[in-house]
Parts: C-alpha cells; structure tokens; sequence
C-alpha cells in the first residue's frame, strides 16, 4: 500500500474518516481506496447477497458496484455519506440485475426455483430457516432493500432515504410493507414471527 | 447464499481479491476523477453549440432566414434553456427536484412552441408533413448520443431517461420553429406530438442499455 500524502505513518488512512477518505480518492489515491474498500467490500457483498439471493449474481454484482463506485468518483458530492452512497450504487447495480433475471424469465419467487442456503440447511430448524430465506426473497425488491439496509446494515431511515433517492418517510412505509408482507408469508403463529425475527437479525 | 442473519464480513478471499484488482486497475486507468460539474459543463456547451449549428445551417441554406431567428429570438432563448436545463439534470448526480426542474422546462418549452403558433391555420406546405417528423429525428441524432452516453455514466432512473429525451428533442424543436411554417395543428402533430413519441422511444431503449456505471 502506497503512503498517503503528507501521512506520518502509512497506518494513518486506516482511522480516517469516509470523507476524508473519499476526498484523497476522488484524486486518485489508491490507499485511500483500499481502506474503504477494506471497511465495505464485505457489507456491501452481504447486502447484494441477500437482495440477489444468489451467490454468482452477487459475486459479479459486488464487482459491478466497486468499479461504478471507481468510475463514478466524479459524482461524489462531498458532504454526503460515503457509505450512503457506495449503497445507493450497490442497490442500483442489484435492482439491474434482478431486473436482468426477471427478463430471463426465472421467477425468483418460485420457492422451487429459490436457492437454498447450506448454512440454513445446517440451522436448527433447516425447514423453518429455508421458509425465511424463502419469504425473504419473494418480497418485492424495493422492501427487500429497505429491510436489509434498515435491520441487516443498521442504516438509519435517513440514510435509506439517501441510499435510494426516496423520502424517510417513503422508506418506513417499504419497511413496514416488507415487514406486514413477511408476515403473511410465514404466517401468523408467534414461533415462526420469534423465528423470523431471529433470522433477520 | 448467506443466511439472513450471517457475518457481512464472509467475503470469500478469492473473490475480494478479484473484486479488488478490477477496480484497481480501473483507478490506475484514469486515476484523477473528472467533476460531474465539468463533464456536465462540456455536454451543455457541444449541444448549445449542436443548435446553434443546425440554426445557422437553416439560416445559409435559406430554410430559416436570419430575419426570422430574430423574431423567435424569445421563443428560442426558452427552447435553448429547457435544453441547458435538461442535459444539465441528466449529467449531474440523481436528484428528483433537479429533474423535475428539467422536466417542466421542457413542458414550457412545448408550451411555448404550440402558443407561439396558436390562432394560425394550417398553412399547406409543398413538402409532406411527416418529412417534418423526419428532419426532426435526424437533427437529434447528436443531442441523443450525447443524452445516451450522459445516462450510462449512472443509474438508468425513467425520470432520467425521460428529462434526456426531451432535452435531446428540443434540438429539433428549434430546427422545426425557423424552417416550418406551417400551422398550429400541424406543429401539435409533427412537431410536438414527435417530440414526445420520440421522448417515449427514448425511455423505453434505453432502459435495455447497460451503464458504465450504477452511481446514482
């Protein structure tokens, strides 16, 4: 890793905060972009994995996201939340891609056609931890996102708002809905809520 | 696949190595980032003068005189600001008020094309109606290349999608305002009527298109 500018140690970067971060970057400072890409890469692949609920499209997702994330530098408004923004590609870079698989004709609401986890194949109650997962993926992506951001990712209903280009407000109602629609999914017995709860935190 | 509730941070090694070196190699490639403001600047400026070509090419080729710029100096002055207006909302980072903003400069662009004709007759032209239509598409050729390649620097958004193809046809507004005459009907039909067709069209192929990038 090359030492940044004027960095006594090349450690310094490391507790730097996003924007300054963000800020040696967008002028072309590779370790700079090495530490965000340290702090996110990993988020970021669990947000697009769970949105995608496919490993492969997730894998090639997470690439699309850093190289628009590299590309699109340029559009950085300084002031607004690095994470925020590397989301808001992210959700964009998935949302395309759904939109590609949708046109592929696969229905990822199909329970059938629904990948299975081999982690929730290995859960306690495998049957229970596979219904989730496959409520979870039939909900409509825009509650998805939110759902993950909020519960997952520990964003703020503002930051979603920033994410997605929406309102506060207009994010609540898509967690709300994603929420009611879990709930109707997996049904209505305390067990499988407690469960469900459980599973997405 | 990850459970719902698993470690964000189990990024398989090979992949994050992967992932890491793409988007290296894309920062080696052009490692100072270009400000959106700039690359906005630029787009707004080579359509400007895109129109102030097309304007002048009418002019010279005696299908617009000079003489009637200087009327329309008012209604061409808006049709150049939607313009501005749009392709500068398109080239910036996503903002719904910004777009609207371009939108309804667009609309009052229109507007102002279909009142600046309002109480003429439909005046019969020696040349078909629909080759307005035609000279309209081929003028905004360009301004729709440049609108196309400003869309793929981000997320494709339909308000986006829709503030560049009324700003791209706005090119061909101008063109139609100096060399028709016709009346108002046929400008609600061929002129206006084509600009939202080819709007719509422009909605729908480039929702189809990949951008180079996903940044809003």
């Amino acid at each position: 890793m090359r030492p940044l500018a004027g960095d006594v140690s090349p450690l310094a970067p490391v507790k730097a905060s996003d924007d300054v971060l963000m800020a040696r970057f967008c002028r072309g400072d590779e370790a700079a972009f090495e530490v965000l890409y340290a702090r996110y890469a990993g988020v970021v692949f669990g947000f697009l994995n769970r949105m995608l609920h496919d490993q492969a499209g997730a894998e090639d997702t997470l690439q699309a996201t850093f190289l628009s994330f590299v590309r699109s530098r340029g559009r950085y408004e300084a002031g607004t939340s690095v994470r925020g923004w590397l989301f808001a590609i992210a959700a964009n870079a998935g949302r395309d891609a759904l939109r590609r698989r949708k046109a592929r004709r696969e229905d990822l609401a199909d329970p059938d056609s629904a990948d299975v986890p081999a982690d929730a194949a290995a859960a306690p109650d495998p049957g229970l931890a596979r219904d989730i997962e496959v409520a979870f993926a039939a909900l409509p992506a825009a509650e998805r996102e939110a759902i993950i951001l909020h519960k997952i990712c520990g964003f703020s209903f503002e930051e979603i708002a920033g994410s997605l280009g929406i309102t506060a407000t207009a994010a609540k109602v898509r967690a709300h809905r994603g929420y009611q629609r879990l709930r109707l999914l997996l049904g209505e017995t305390p067990e499988v809520q407690d469960h469900a709860k459980e599973g997405l935190t | 696949m990850m459970p719902l509730g698993g470690d964000d941070g189990a990024l398989p090694a090979e992949l994050r190595r992967r992932v890491h070196d793409a988007a290296q190699a894309e920062l080696r490639r052009v490692p100072i980032a270009t400000p959106w403001q700039r690359q906005a600047g630029r787009a707004v400026a080579a359509v400007l003068a895109f129109s102030a070509l097309a304007l002048l090419v009418c002019v010279i080729a005696g299908i617009g005189p000079g003489a009637r710029v200087g009327d329309k100096a008012a209604l061409l002055g808006v049709l150049l600001a939607a313009q501005a207006v749009g392709i500068w909302s398109i080239a910036a980072p996503f903002s719904r008020r910004r777009l609207g903003a371009a939108v309804a400069s667009a609309v009052v662009a229109g507007l102002a094309v279909a009142l600046a004709r309002a109480g003429s007759s439909t005046g019969a032209g020696s040349s078909p109606d629909w080759l307005c239509s035609v000279s309209h598409l081929a003028v905004d050729v360009v301004p729709a290349g440049v609108a196309l390649w400003l869309l793929r620097g981000g997320a494709w958004h339909p308000l986006r999608a829709v503030a560049a193809g009324l700003a791209a046809g706005t090119v061909g507004l101008l063109v139609g305002e100096i060399g028709c005459e016709r009346g108002v009907v046929h400008v609600l039909v061929y002129h206006l009527g084509f600009w939202l067709v080819a709007a719509a069209g422009f909605l729908l192929a480039t929702r189809r298109v990949r951008p180079r990038s996903f940044a809003p």
